[in-house]
């Protein structure tokens, strides 16, 4: 089963793909892809609402990957966390640019993912579900700030105006909660490893 | 700001929830080169504890029509790559990919320097508690980067072993390979070629060779090795190309002993030449031994 942090194997995996799509290789891209979009998706789709412009998040971000490749450096994290970062950071772009308002129209218009497009994995299923279990562990208020920074590019004191909590509180949360999904990191890296 | 500092920041930092000022802050500190206390791997943590917030999600599969506009804007850019590097003079492409070859080569250096520099420091200045914290993070680091070098291997050993079995230099080049003090050195295809390749290196056993794959058969052409040391070219021989399109070549030792800033591959006519006239094919910067 894959699991978040990757193994070793699905690393040097993942890294020998990058060097060659860094090296002008199509395939290694394409194998990237397929194993990346449908998690950039996901995301981009929650962050705008919008399937269209979330499918042209797929796109940037990875002909971004594809620019960037030779650029990746592995002491700054895994490769799948390099590139769910481009693309978030690319849906968090469209989000600022487009604005509120805009933005409450579109999630009128649009509908859920699943409803759309299932087309669910099976592969990573598992994991997948004890992570939804770790952040539903997680408390309601900890949750709410790590989705708010997340998934909607806000600060903390963004967060906090938002919220109406004092910035040191939200802080705080931020603190706890990443603590949280770090001791599950190291539960799923445990149980995963041969 | 101190590493425990940027310790505490990092999380909100891989969350993207620190302010601007927080943001710019962390990155001067990231890039001081100053001797970090495990800084680097606290925000690789961080990035997959955040990313945890993604493997959430369920997964969703984005129509064909995404890969198929990807697949056209690479065909473009690539195009337009080619079209601007055909109009640069050959040696002038040679001489910006050896720029940025060597740029790679400096940062491996500073790298280097840097892992040992730290040595130096731990043993005289840091208490016995923060040396043990800095070596597991140090070995963190060095972990990921052995890592990314065994997957090069990783992929010259597998290029080697699939290529043609008419090979009689093949098992010398996977037995060099072998050696733990082996280096490989990957040579970057020009625009135009879809060829790659390999420096399988030993410099302790004066050992080098090079394999190649992909390289189109060319009538009256031949594919020539060359060694650049301070800008001049100096001719190593040609490539034996197979049928399958691979070539491997044992470079003269006493030519690579007397140093060497790159290797490269050109397609020449028939029989090659002293100095090269043909496009570039291949080329990779050899770090300093």
């Amino acid at each position: 089963m894959r699991q978040p942090a990757s193994t070793s194997d699905s690393e040097a995996d993942e890294l020998s793909q990058l060097r060659r799509a860094g090296r002008g290789e199509a395939e290694a891209l394409h194998s990237l892809y397929e194993r990346y979009a449908p998690i950039v998706f996901a995301v981009a789709l929650r962050i705008v609402t919008n399937r269209t412009e979330s499918e042209e998040v797929v796109q940037d971000t990875f002909l971004e990957v594809w620019r960037r490749a030779a650029e990746y450096d592995p002491r700054r994290g895994s490769p799948i966390a390099w590139i769910v970062t481009i693309g978030r950071t690319r849906a968090i772009d469209r989000l600022r640019a487009r604005g509120a308002q805009e933005r409450m129209l579109a999630q009128a218009d649009a509908a859920p993912a699943s409803a759309r497009s299932p087309a669910e994995l099976t592969e990573g299923r598992e994991a997948r579900e004890r992570v939804q279990a770790a952040l539903a562990e997680l408390p309601a208020e900890q949750r709410r700030v790590l989705e708010l920074a997340y998934f909607e590019g806000l600060s903390q004191s963004e967060i906090a105006k938002k919220t109406g909590d004092a910035l040191g509180t939200v802080k705080t949360r931020v603190r706890l909660g990443m603590e949280k999904l770090s001791a599950t990191l190291a539960e799923l890296w445990r149980v995963d490893r041969p | 700001m101190t590493c425990e500092e940027f310790k505490a920041l990092a999380p909100a930092w891989a969350l993207g929830a620190l302010e601007e000022e927080e943001r710019e802050a962390c990155q001067a500190h990231l890039a001081s080169p100053r001797l970090h206390e495990g800084c680097e791997s606290a925000l690789a943590r961080a990035q997959q504890a955040a990313q945890l917030l993604a493997q959430g999600l369920r997964p969703v599969v984005p129509p064909e029509t995404v890969w198929n506009a990807i697949e056209r804007r690479l065909a473009q850019e690539t195009e337009a790559a080619v079209r601007r590097d055909s109009a640069l003079p050959r040696w002038s492409r040679l001489s910006r990919t050896l720029a940025l070859a060597a740029s790679v080569a400096v940062v491996f250096l500073l790298i280097g320097n840097r892992l040992g520099r730290s040595e130096v420091d731990r043993s005289t200045i840091v208490p016995l508690r923060e040396l043990q914290a800095r070596t597991a993070s140090d070995l963190s680091l060095s972990q990921t980067a052995r890592t990314h070098l065994e997957g090069v291997v990783e992929d010259c050993r597998r290029d080697l072993k699939s290529a043609d079995d008419s090979f009689a230099e093949r098992q010398r080049a996977l037995a060099l390979l072998a050696e733990p003090t082996t280096e490989v050195v990957g040579l970057a295809p020009q625009p135009n070629f879809s060829s790659s390749g390999s420096v399988i290196l030993n410099r302790g056993k004066h050992k080098a060779m090079v394999f190649a794959k992909s390289l189109g058969l060319v009538p009256n052409r031949d594919y020539e090795l060359w060694i650049i040391r301070n800008g001049d070219k100096i001719p190593a021989g040609l490539l034996k190309v197979e049928a399958g399109g691979s070539a491997l070549a044992l470079i003269d030792n006493q030519l690579l002993d007397s140093g060497a800033d790159a290797i490269a591959v050109t397609l020449e006519v028939a029989g090659g030449g002293t100095v090269p006239h043909g496009p570039l094919v291949l080329v990779g910067a050899i770090k300093k031994g």
